[in-house]
């Protein structure tokens, strides 16, 4: 029943998410952020650590309302006679899309917290993402975990020369630099990358029907007992 | 017949150039890996180590010279495309070669490329990691595993396609003493010739039959 979790507090959140998405009326959307806030809540209670837990869920959900910020600097604006004004239209449907993006950010937090992005990537597939999607979700998942740590390192070194980040010119100059260089480090990763899957045989356009043996090697005698010289 | 076995080499580079970035990497570089040798190429960091082993399964071209591998001359990626799994080539940087999501579906990785049932694939995966001991690891996510660990899966998905020869580059750098024991035992027991790119002096001593040294240019 256990394994069953995942899929099911995925399959909750991908339905609530949907059902949220459709509601046009800002108040019905309002009882689902309360519910979210309740839901967000409970989960705090019953944990063992409910404050660090807390704290990181409102922390998640302080990065989901950049993007509520993003909307409100823009949608609600328009350009007039008079110059930049605020549109009642722009207003009611930036409270919406901040309405429905806080609803289904509570209920993504609520239900998934505690899930590794790779759980949730195999929680899809148990849900029937063909395999190929499931797979390709489980490497972004996997290499997007890897180019963090890249930056982590890159982080921890510039750190340990001296580098102090802050509202300034050359933080933004170095974050320039450190997003450039995670592209090459991207990208050097993924060229090694394929050269192993080549390693291993992978070849993208053709591949061999299955046949059940393993071809022979070249020189399948030369699999031979190791004598060390002078032993 | 034995004795002309004997003579071929297993892999064979002659006069072997690489150049990157303007810089020649690799300078007519001779070298021969017979049947039975643990052949260990050392020297400095920036040699050309790792090209070396690159270039010799075809993945970095060549300026210039001669390869060989299981006797057959390779000069075009279609030469070389057949014999890598015949020839396993173990990453110095685990992470780049591990991406199957669990140990067991990476070990798979290789032996269905060959062409292998589901059922067979598997069975090689399973042998695999039981060689390297870890087949307890099956069905953790590859992300999760210790530098060891990870050295040991990623040799177990080299295994899992039954190589003829080894290419190794760096197999115990950044493990501490206990997983790179471990790691040297798994390479013991495979039993197979191998060409390794190691800075490791435990490891050299436990296995090597001949070593080259690289120098720097």
């Amino acid at each position: 029943m256990s394994a069953r979790w995942p899929r099911l507090r995925l399959a909750s959140t991908m339905g609530a998410s949907l059902v949220v998405s459709m509601l046009a009326d800002p108040w019905r959307v309002s009882v689902v952020v309360g519910f979210g806030v309740l839901l967000l809540l409970a989960r705090a209670l019953v944990a063992a650590h409910g404050g660090a837990l807390l704290k990181t869920m409102l922390r998640r959900l302080c990065v989901v309302n950049l993007f509520v910020a993003m909307v409100w600097l823009t949608l609600p604006w328009q350009l007039d006679a008079g110059g930049l004004v605020l549109s009642q239209a722009g207003i009611d449907l930036a409270t919406l899309i901040s309405l429905r993006t806080n609803a289904i950010g509570l209920i993504c937090i609520g239900l998934l917290t505690g899930l590794d992005a790779f759980a949730i990537a195999r929680a899809a597939a148990g849900l029937g993402l063909p395999h190929k999607l499931a797979r390709l979700m489980a490497l972004t998942v996997r290499y997007l975990g890897l180019l963090q740590d890249t930056r982590y390192r890159l982080e921890r070194a510039m750190r340990a020369r001296g580098f102090r980040p802050g509202l300034n010119r050359r933080t933004v100059v170095v974050t320039a630099q450190l997003v450039a260089l995670l592209l090459v480090h991207a990208m050097l990763r993924a060229e090694r990358v394929e050269m192993a899957m080549r390693a291993r045989g992978f070849a993208p356009r053709v591949r061999p029907e299955p046949t059940g043996d393993v071809a022979a090697p070249a020189v399948a005698s030369d699999r031979v007992e190791v004598a060390r010289e002078g032993a | 017949m034995p004795a002309e076995r004997e003579a071929t080499p297993l892999i064979e580079a002659r006069g072997l150039t690489v150049r990157r970035a303007g810089r020649c990497v690799i300078d007519g570089l001779d070298l021969a890996l017979h049947a039975g040798e643990r052949l260990f190429v050392v020297g400095p960091s920036g040699v050309g180590k790792s090209t070396l082993l690159l270039t010799l399964l075809g993945f970095v071209p060549t300026d210039g010279g001669c390869i060989s591998l299981l006797g057959r001359v390779c000069r075009r990626e279609a030469d070389f495309a057949p014999l890598r799994g015949p020839i396993g080539l173990l990453f110095q940087d685990a992470n780049d070669q591990l991406f199957g999501p669990t140990v067991l579906e990476d070990a798979e990785f290789g032996p269905l490329n060959q062409g292998l049932t589901a059922i067979d694939a598997r069975m090689h995966a399973e042998t695999a990691l039981a060689a390297v001991g870890i087949p307890h690891l099956a069905s953790r996510p590859v992300h999760d595993l210790s530098g060891g660990e990870q050295r040991l899966a990623a040799l177990a998905g080299v295994l899992a396609m039954h190589p003829s020869v080894l290419l190794l580059d760096e197999p115990t750098a950044s493990l501490d003493a206990e997983a790179a024991t471990r790691v040297r035992d798994a390479l013991a027991a495979t039993r197979l010739p191998m060409l390794v790119a190691s800075h490791d002096a435990a490891l050299i001593d436990a296995l090597a039959t001949r070593r080259v040294e690289l120098g720097k240019r």
